[in-house]
């Protein structure tokens, strides 16, 4: 009994929450959509302090308690980081930041020199006529050809007219596709979110549907009487 | 005056039959047909020739919102991995979200071991916790840990795992010292996990390096793999359904794709309902103005 109210309570609180969220797509405020981002938002910070003060007492503390006191300058820098609650504390914050990014670059800009540079290069050293199928030769030299007009598209230093004009003008169509491709992926992306999102509340049970529809036509029906009969409520209930 | 109708459609109707295609095919899927790509056939067959004694690590660097998209690619890549005899797993997660992901993938694919009622003593595919694999949970500081961890993986890692056991004898069972002694990454991204790997791992050590990422970022993925950095992908939902066909493993993300390509056509023809609406009416009113 027990589990099963746990159950319902997490399908009940996923569909609000879910369908709270999307609510934003009418057009109109909703009591709903401000729980839900609110209670999002809190819900993530929590998660990340407990999960994060329960790494500091499973890895960080055995280690110090083991005589490796060395640990307890990273606890120190790390606490320095809460310092930016003041404005008086600040600048102390900008140590640990200072110290975390500069390890960051320094141990990332060789890997990224060869994954973002030098791989990239000869990845685009492609053979034109080297054979291969009709398809891969269409695909070498469209690789090969983009490459270089999109490089005219940042020529900065010289005047653009001429042939130079012309390929800049085909590489900043080659952008424009290139942008058109990358929207049409973060399309699909978010269209998988919601695919995702929905497959959690249609299945894998019919009953779980009819308690979607029920939640949902409650948020609803909420939403739309606030919105004709009690607009000072929905003000208060939809904070900024 | 129909033009104007189109110029104006009000967005609530069309979310609204967004959500009413994608339900109605989520329930019903037709069946549309899936073409497998050559990036998961390659991935697929990476993971099959997993030999024993291999020692693999799958890596979380997955938000609740990016397991929604990767939940089939996560289960069908995990059991194929789990189902290669004497391959070693270690479970890792560098996003504070994932390790309740995981387990809720353990207990779809895995049964409790005998004597055990709760984790993290679940058997999968007769691996057992322990000795095949172990969850070692949430690791903060991406980029600076996973170089870290591949200098040195007792010193990054520590001797107990998630749930406080105590892992020195599985780490010494297998002698893993440095990412050198790992044979293969698999990591799920909606951050930038698996590009840590690679430049920490794949470069420095040439562990092949295996990337699921969520949509917004198989683009940048598509080119690494391209220019050789990561051995393999598994692109977003399409990825993961395609997965799930070669791995005969009974998903969602099949049912899924459905009901994305029908979204697929919906969209375009809102696009030419749209650029209808604006051609005939929206920009004679523009130019008015």
């Amino acid at each position: 009994m027990v589990m099963d109210l746990y159950t319902w309570g997490i399908l009940i609180l996923g569909t609000v929450t879910t369908f709270g969220l999307y609510m934003i797509l009418s057009g109109v405020d909703s009591p709903w959509f401000a729980f839900a981002e609110h209670a999002f938002v809190g819900t993530a910070i929590g998660l990340t302090v407990v999960v994060s003060t329960d790494y500091i007492f499973r890895t960080i503390v055995p280690r110090v308690m083991g005589g490796e006191w060395q640990m307890i300058i990273s606890v120190i820098l790390g606490l320095m980081m809460l310092l930016r609650v003041s404005k008086s504390t600040l600048h102390l914050a900008r140590i640990p930041i200072t110290l975390s990014a500069a390890v960051g670059v320094g141990i990332g800009v060789r890997a990224q020199i060869f994954s973002g540079i030098i791989n990239q290069i000869r990845a685009t050293i492609l053979p034109i006529f080297g054979g291969g199928s009709a398809m891969d030769v269409v695909s070498n030299l469209t690789i090969v050809l983009s490459v270089l007009f999109v490089f005219t598209y940042f020529f900065y230093t010289t005047e653009i007219k001429g042939p130079l004009e012309t390929a800049n003008k085909i590489g900043r169509n080659i952008l424009y596709l290139a942008f058109g491709v990358l929207f049409a992926q973060t399309y699909m992306g978010r269209l998988g979110l919601l695919t995702g999102r929905m497959t959690l509340f249609l299945f894998p049970t019919n009953p779980n549907l009819y308690v979607t529809l029920i939640v949902i036509t409650v948020m609803v029906v909420t939403t739309w009487l606030l919105h004709k009969n009690y607009p000072d409520l929905l003000k208060k209930l939809t904070p900024e | 005056m129909s033009f104007k109708i189109l110029w104006n459609i009000d967005r609530r109707i069309y979310y609204g039959l967004l959500f009413i295609i994608v339900s109605i095919l989520l329930l019903n899927p037709v069946g549309m047909p899936l073409k497998i790509s050559p990036e998961v056939k390659n991935t697929w067959q990476m993971i099959d020739d997993l030999q024993p004694g291999d020692f693999v690590i799958i890596n979380f660097c997955l938000s609740a919102s990016g397991y929604a998209q990767l939940q089939g690619a996560c289960n069908s890549m995990i059991t194929h991995i789990f189902e290669k005899p004497g391959v070693t797993v270690l479970f890792m997660m560098v996003s504070d979200q994932a390790p309740i992901m995981l387990e809720e993938i353990i207990t779809i694919n895995g049964d409790l071991m005998p004597g055990k009622t709760t984790f993290p003593w679940y058997e999968i595919r007769g691996k057992t916790y322990g000795e095949d694999y172990i969850n070692m949970g949430f690791y903060p500081g991406i980029s600076n840990f996973i170089a870290a961890l591949s200098m040195n993986f007792r010193k990054s890692l520590g001797n107990t795992d998630w749930y406080g056991e105590d892992v020195t004898d599985f780490f010494e069972s297998h002698n893993i010292q440095s990412a050198e002694d790992v044979d293969m990454v698999v990591s799920f991204d909606s951050d930038d996990g698996a590009g840590d790997f690679m430049r920490y791992f794949f470069l420095e050590y040439g562990t092949p390096v295996i990337q699921s990422m969520i949509g917004v970022m198989v683009a940048n993925s598509k080119v690494q793999y391209d220019a050789g950095n990561y051995a393999g992908i598994v692109p977003s939902i399409r990825g993961s359904a395609e997965y799930q066909f070669l791995q005969n493993y009974p998903g969602m993300a099949l049912t899924q794709m459905d009901a994305f390509s029908a979204v697929q056509f919906y969209l375009m023809a809102l696009m030419i309902v749209g650029n209808l609406g604006y051609h005939f009416y929206g920009k004679k009113q523009q130019e008015k103005v």
